[in-house]
């Protein structure tokens, strides 16, 4: 519920995160990206046209807000973090994110140090609605011993509590509170610990880069590390630029813009040309449909997993290596549509535009390389659409390339892979009995993976998807997920053709 | 009914409108009292950095926020 509320408000945390890639892309958009010393200067303004009052907002002071803004700019622009002058200027390293390739580094989510604000982790706190009662059932209730009382209110020993959490239902004011850290709460894979000054930090060999910490934190500490400026360089070179758009594009731009309009501003930007990921949805259906086939009724296995969300995926390798031959693992949507641009176009350079940090670790997983040059987010995009200040509704409503069935556009909502497997495999396989298990958060998929290995679980298909609702819930969207649910569910209804099996352009 | 008129051109949306529209949506304290109008830029009102721009009424709000939006709502149904 918490959860729900952060992210459907436009916070402070939001504002600044969009105004850096505003920023960026401007920086690229207006300057010679050639000139390294020049960038270098335009760089250290972000920090000040972002914070440009006199006092500090939400910090201690603005030299702070202002470093802070200082970490972003890098992430945005691809870098490290800057993490201090011992090992030279905030502008270190600017000359290697100028140039038309990607940074490649498996650590894509990050805690920016100074903005953590060391909150309370796993904590049981009395808050001052105590009145301090005669009764006092805290205490009573208490297996440790832990309750003092003070003049005013009731104190918890931490030492000595266990988090039974027996006092919190016993208070009558409700004046006992739990507190775990908003972005450990998020994490699905117990991946966020703390450093030796309390503050948070990422365990790269857990994290599986799905971002929901990044939209948990409410002091904005953790952010993702960007291509768009890459991007934005190979568009100004030139070179031959196809966007893949993943399914939950649809209303992310403003409920008046059509799809097509949202393609033409694509193009615009300097795309050749723009294809639907969920074309590359429907030759995962088909192929893994057969798959799932396969290895239930010929290997005898008891259930097999969806592949398309990389973050369930790699949790599956990272917490259940055993089960990862139950996952599987032939090209996701995003590598069947680079794909089928580089079969036809072999110097096409790819990039995937979505609503997932997490697609850019799968981008990097060496089967995946040499098809999937970049990825950026629906809201880099929009900072790159803004920073060129255009306007989507003006776009022509050009034709959409009807390359994708309604089954494959739907493979943006909780529950869509598993229907699209399901329609393919009654028609294709009549004798086989598809029951569906599906999972829409990282937390529940471990819980969905635990049963599977205990054999509790009837399924046979698995779905798991990291973010909730499904891709429409991911950390790079822009428009609230429930809406972005029902425009996906109109626009795959109003597709040519539903099935998967019936996209003409699937063998 | 008020009517309350939000932009959605690409930069209002971007800045926050999206998010104050589906607000004002779901709400349901001024539910029955303001007409929620989705407006596709509205004569580039946002130039100069004043995005996202909402109209109560006749009042313009430029720069809108969820707090300054449900303010003049809440002034304007006195």
């Amino acid at each position: 519920m918490n959860d729900f509320l952060v992210r459907g408000l436009y916070t402070d945390v939001v504002d600044i995160r969009r105004k850096v890639f505003i920023e960026t892309a401007k920086l690229i958009l207006n300057n010679d990206y050639k000139d390294v010393s020049k960038i270098k200067l335009e760089v250290l303004k972000i920090p000040f046209k972002i914070i440009n009052k006199e006092n500090a907002t939400y910090r201690c002071c603005v030299h702070k807000e202002r470093a802070i803004v200082a970490e972003r700019v890098r992430l945005a622009l691809g870098l490290p973090l800057w993490e201090g002058a011992l090992k030279g200027p905030v502008t270190t390293g600017i000359g290697t994110a100028l140039k038309h390739e990607k940074i490649r580094t498996e650590e894509i989510v990050k805690v920016i140090p100074e903005a953590c604000e060391k909150c309370e982790d796993n904590i049981i706190r009395v808050t001052d609605n105590c009145k301090k009662c005669l009764a006092h059932p805290c205490s009573l209730v208490c297996p440790v011993d832990a309750f003092s009382f003070t003049e005013e209110q009731a104190v918890i020993n931490q030492e000595n509590c266990i988090k039974c959490r027996r006092c919190l239902n016993a208070c009558p004011y409700n004046s006992i509170i739990y507190q775990k850290r908003p972005c450990s709460a998020a994490c699905g894979v117990k991946a966020i610990g703390s450093d030796n000054e309390n503050r948070a930090v990422i365990n790269h060999e857990k994290c599986v880069n799905c971002g929901m910490c990044i939209t948990a934190c409410p002091f904005g500490a953790i952010a993702a590390k960007s291509e768009s400026v890459q991007v934005l360089i190979s568009l100004k070179e030139k070179r031959p630029m196809y966007a893949i758009i993943a399914p939950s594009f649809i209303g992310q731009f403003g409920p008046l813009v059509t799809q097509e309009q949202i393609i033409s501003g694509i193009k615009k930007i300097g795309f050749r040309d723009v294809v639907e990921v969920a074309y590359g949805a429907d030759f995962t259906t088909v192929t893994e449909g057969k798959l799932w086939y396969k290895k239930i009724y010929g290997q005898g296995k008891k259930y097999i997993g969806t592949s398309c969300c990389p973050a369930w995926v790699d949790m599956t390798k990272k917490m259940f290596p055993k089960l990862s031959g139950n996952i599987l693992d032939s090209h996701t949507p995003m590598v069947a549509t680079a794909k089928y641009i580089k079969d036809k176009t072999p110097d096409a350079v790819v990039c995937f535009i979505g609503p997932c940090t997490a697609k850019k670790s799968e981008s990097l997983r060496p089967e995946v390389i040499e098809y999937v040059d970049f990825v950026i987010t629906f809201e880099e995009l929009a900072a790159i659409l803004i920073a060129m200040d255009i306007e989507l509704a003006e776009m022509d409503k050009t034709e959409l390339h009807a390359h994708a069935s309604g089954s494959g556009r739907n493979y943006a909502v909780s529950g869509g892979v598993a229907n699209a497997f399901k329609e393919y495999i009654n028609k294709f396989y009549p004798d086989a009995e598809v029951i569906i298990e599906k999972r829409d958060s990282l937390k529940e998929c471990a819980g969905m993976l635990r049963q599977a290995e205990s054999g509790s679980l009837r399924a046979n298909l698995l779905e798991g998807m990291a973010c909730p609702g499904g891709c429409a819930g991911g950390a790079g969207v822009l428009a609230p997920i429930k809406y972005t649910s029902k425009k996906i569910d109109k626009f795959a209804k109003e597709s040519e053709y539903y099935p998967a099996a019936e996209n003409p352009e699937i063998d | 009914m008020l009517k309350v008129n939000i932009c959605s051109g690409t930069q209002c949306a971007f800045k926050g409108n999206l998010e104050i529209l589906e607000y004002l949506q779901e709400d349901s304290i001024f539910k029955n009292k303001i007409k929620v109008v989705i407006k596709n830029c509205m004569d580039k009102a946002c130039r100069d950095d004043k995005a996202p721009v909402v109209i109560i009424g006749d009042e313009k709000i430029f720069n809108a926020t969820l707090d300054k939006v449900l303010k003049l709502i809440e002034e304007k149904l006195k």
